[in-house]
């Protein structure tokens, strides 16, 4: 019966650590791409309809790109890890540090634009350099497998 | 033991040592951040030169700002001459100008004004336009010599007309004026309220002294040497704000910003005007809105020396005084300042807007200061205002009620363009070649204005009115009683012709103003009389009277007439204008008989009555009215 299900499951329960760990950079990073994407296109609509709150609030203009830019890149970085991480067993305990940080750095900069002053993002921003931290992390850990032996 | 392999084993940890690392880094620096906050949190603006930092330094934090002020023609008042900058006509056409010729052209990427011989036209001099001042009506054109003194040169380019003008055109003068008459040095004049953190540094006061001392006479611009600096060529953030080196090093602190982001006090470091009580709001625009001389004799010796002393949120009056009809003249014409105000005191030049304001019930009742109506950072460039102000939305913020007023709910039937400020800021101030609104904010008075030789709301827009029919509406409006109506003489056109210099400018302006309640009969009535104002002796009264003509001439479509007003030069040769002055009546319909001879200003068929306006002229106040900038 359990052999059934587990023939049936996305996620073998004999999945490994690094299995799980791609499996779910994968999904987030196509879901994160689907949305970093669309982010743009809404963009591009802003300008599409001259905006002036998105426009001509330089800052907010400027957060609300590299959120987008930091979403998209940080999803491909995503897509990237779970397509290696399967030659790198040992960078597995990277994947969480990495969504983490890929969620949370574009998430600051779009809420910094949200209520922001006109020279400073709103407090929201910290979110950034924590994500940039965790994301630090996950490359370090991704360094570590890289060099160690298999 | 054991907690010896954990330890190890975390300390190998890169999450572990990471977090541990940043934690430590934000401990660090917050901590550091918090206590210097603590230690600037009161730091006073600083006021020595040394401490303006230019536009550039506000912009990484004030994007906005500093984009809303570089589309302003504050910030392009002084410029270096560039192609950028300088939008004269540089093209080689020599331009006539009180019988000199000059030629402005360009030469390896100079821009240079030749002087040319009168008879053979030669070459007499070659001078480079080093900088420009202005570039909103009118531009004008800098040269520098080797005692660093920078000249005002006699041409200046009309924007709006795109053409050269010479000086004697541009100012409120008669035809009787040299071609040097308005040599100016930029350097002890108009440094001062073009420029952004000014240091004139004569060099030489003390030989001049010295001297002078000695009972030499020489003339004190050419003497003089100058070393003059700025922080910052044209008005820029921190005439309005002060000296922001100790803003800009406080708030590289975050926490500080932070920390001001989320309070309701004023950061201590800057000056905001929107912070300051609405005197010192005022004050901030007055310091140039506001013709002054220094507050005390001494001080004027410390400008030349090293700048004036009032910081943006100072209390103007310990720096300077305002000109006042009163102020005594060091030298010169001792009625200069006199005239420069109607005669019941109202500001009569612009750059006077300050003295009007504190005249105005507005300000000293009602505490409105320059930014209830006008914006530094928003609205048109021209004015600095928005659409809705400008049709005066901010006077509603405090007469809630005005719309019920017999005369407001009259003319909003009548002509639903009319606003608060056509009737309640009339135009009636000259400057740069415009005739602008008065800022001494009041009710109409039309009586007493024309008691005090002044123009009025009333019959500057109703122009074939008298002051008396003005009065009456007034009055019956007011609920008093009907007066008996004592001269049906248009009170724009007896000023027109019989005012001073100041009041025939005015009249000439206002005659042909797009919003004036003359119907076209009315316009084309008044045509003839617009043509012998044509021919006054002030060229400035000449290009209004024909400016309002073309007007006329356009909303009764008569393209002949606007194509032969064209030919009109009202800085042209006597023989010139009067050859132009025949085409253009040549051109103009001929007169009907007139049922309305506007108080005897036209005969019965339509034509101009000489003899009345030579009447009305005989009247005139003959006083030369010289006004400059």
């Amino acid at each position: 019966m359990s052999q059934k299900k587990n023939t049936h499951s996305a996620a073998p329960l004999t999945e490994t650590a690094a299995e799980t760990s791609a499996r779910k950079s994968l999904r987030y990073g196509f879901t994160a791409l689907l949305l970093f994407v669309a982010g743009g296109l809404t963009l591009e609509f802003l300008h599409l309809i001259k905006a002036p709150w998105y426009l001509e609030n330089h800052l907010r203009r400027e957060l609300w790109v590299l959120a987008h830019a930091h979403g998209a890149l940080l999803a491909l970085f995503n897509l990237i890890y779970s397509a290696l991480l399967p030659r790198m067993a040992a960078a597995a305990n990277a994947g969480m540090w990495l969504r983490w940080g890929a969620a949370l750095v574009p998430t600051g900069f779009f809420l910094g634009g949200i209520g922001n002053a006109e020279g400073d993002p709103s407090l929201a921003i910290v979110l950034t350099p924590i994500g940039a931290l965790a994301v630090l992390i996950a490359l370090a850990l991704c360094v570590k497998a890289a060099w160690g032996r298999s | 033991m054991r907690y010896g392999r954990y330890a190890h084993a975390m300390f190998r940890s890169i999450p572990f040592l990471a977090c541990t690392l940043a934690a430590l880094l934000l401990c660090g620096l917050g901590g550091w951040w918090a206590w210097d906050a603590q230690a600037q949190h009161s730091a006073p603006p600083p006021r020595d030169r040394d401490a303006f930092v230019g536009s550039n330094t506000c912009l990484s934090c004030h994007a906005d700002h500093h984009a809303s002020w570089k589309r302003t023609y504050h910030r392009t008042m002084t410029q270096e001459a560039s192609h950028q900058s300088v939008q004269g006509a540089f093209d080689g056409q020599v331009v006539n100008a009180w019988g000199v010729p000059v030629r402005p052209l360009q030469r390896e990427g100079k821009y240079l004004f030749e002087y040319l011989d009168p008879n053979t036209k030669a070459v007499q001099a070659t001078v480079e336009v080093s900088r420009t001042v202005g570039s909103h009506r009118y531009q004008q054109y800098l040269s520098k010599d080797a005692d660093g003194r920078y000249a005002r040169m006699h041409l200046i380019w009309h924007i709006g007309d795109q053409r050269w003008v010479h000086y004697n055109g541009a100012f409120l003068y008669d035809d009787a004026q040299s071609f040097n008459q308005h040599s100016a040095v930029w350097n002890p004049n108009c440094i001062f309220c073009h420029n952004t953190g000014v240091n004139p540094n004569i060099t030489n006061e003390d030989a001049l002294l010295k001297r002078a001392m000695q009972g030499e006479r020489f003339n004190y611009l050419n003497a003089a040497h100058w070393d003059s600096e700025v922080a910052e060529l044209g008005i820029a953030c921190e005439s309005c704000h002060g000296p922001g080196a100790t803003h800009a090093a406080a708030n590289r602190n975050p926490v500080r910003r932070y920390w001001q982001h989320f309070s309701d006090e004023p950061d201590a470091t800057i000056t905001n005007p929107r912070r300051l009580t609405p005197a010192r709001s005022a004050e901030v625009c007055g310091q140039c809105h506001g013709q002054r001389t220094p507050a005390k004799l001494e001080m004027a010796s410390e400008w030349l020396r090293s700048g004036p002393s009032y910081r943006a949120g100072d209390v103007l009056a310990e720096h300077v005084s305002l000109v006042q009809p009163d102020t005594p003249v060091p030298t010169g014409d001792a009625n200069l300042f006199r005239l420069r105000f109607w005669k019941d005191g109202t500001p009569r030049l612009s750059a006077y807007e300050m003295q009007g304001l504190l005249q105005s019930d507005c300000y000293t009742k009602g505490g409105a200061t320059c930014i209830g109506c006008h914006e530094a950072h928003g609205g048109t460039p021209a004015g600095m205002i928005t659409e809705d102000n400008r049709a005066g939305a901010s006077c509603v913020g405090c007469h809630q009620d005005a719309a019920a007023l017999p005369a407001h709910a009259a003319h909003a039937k009548a002509s639903p363009t009319t606003n608060c400020v056509d009737c309640h800021m009339p135009k009636m101030v000259y400057g740069v070649m415009e005739i602008h609104r008065t800022h001494r904010i009041r009710a109409p008075d039309p009586l007493a204005a024309a008691g005090t030789q002044q123009p009025d709301a009333c019959t500057t827009c109703h122009g074939n009115r008298s002051a008396a029919w003005a009065a009456d509406a007034v009055s019956v409006w007011r609920g008093g009683a009907v007066p008996e109506t004592t001269s049906s003489m248009p009170e724009n056109l007896r000023q027109l012709f019989s005012g001073d210099p100041v009041q025939r400018a005015v009249a000439a302006k206002l005659a042909g103003s797009e919003k004036s309640a003359l119907v076209n009969a009315e316009r084309a009535a008044q045509l003839p009389l617009l043509f012998a104002a044509m021919e006054d002796g002030y060229p400035a009264v000449r290009r209004f009277a024909q400016q309002s003509a073309k007007v006329s001439a356009d909303k009764l479509v008569l393209p002949q007439l606007a194509t032969a007003l064209q030919g009109f030069d009202f800085i042209g040769p006597p023989a010139q204008r009067a050859q132009a002055m025949q085409a253009i009546r040549a051109a103009a319909l001929a007169p009907q008989p007139a049922s309305d001879l506007l108080g005897g200003l036209l005969d019965a068929s339509g034509h101009a009555n000489v003899a009345k306006l030579a009447e009305l002229r005989a009247e005139a106040d003959t006083t030369a009215i010289n006004i400059g900038e």
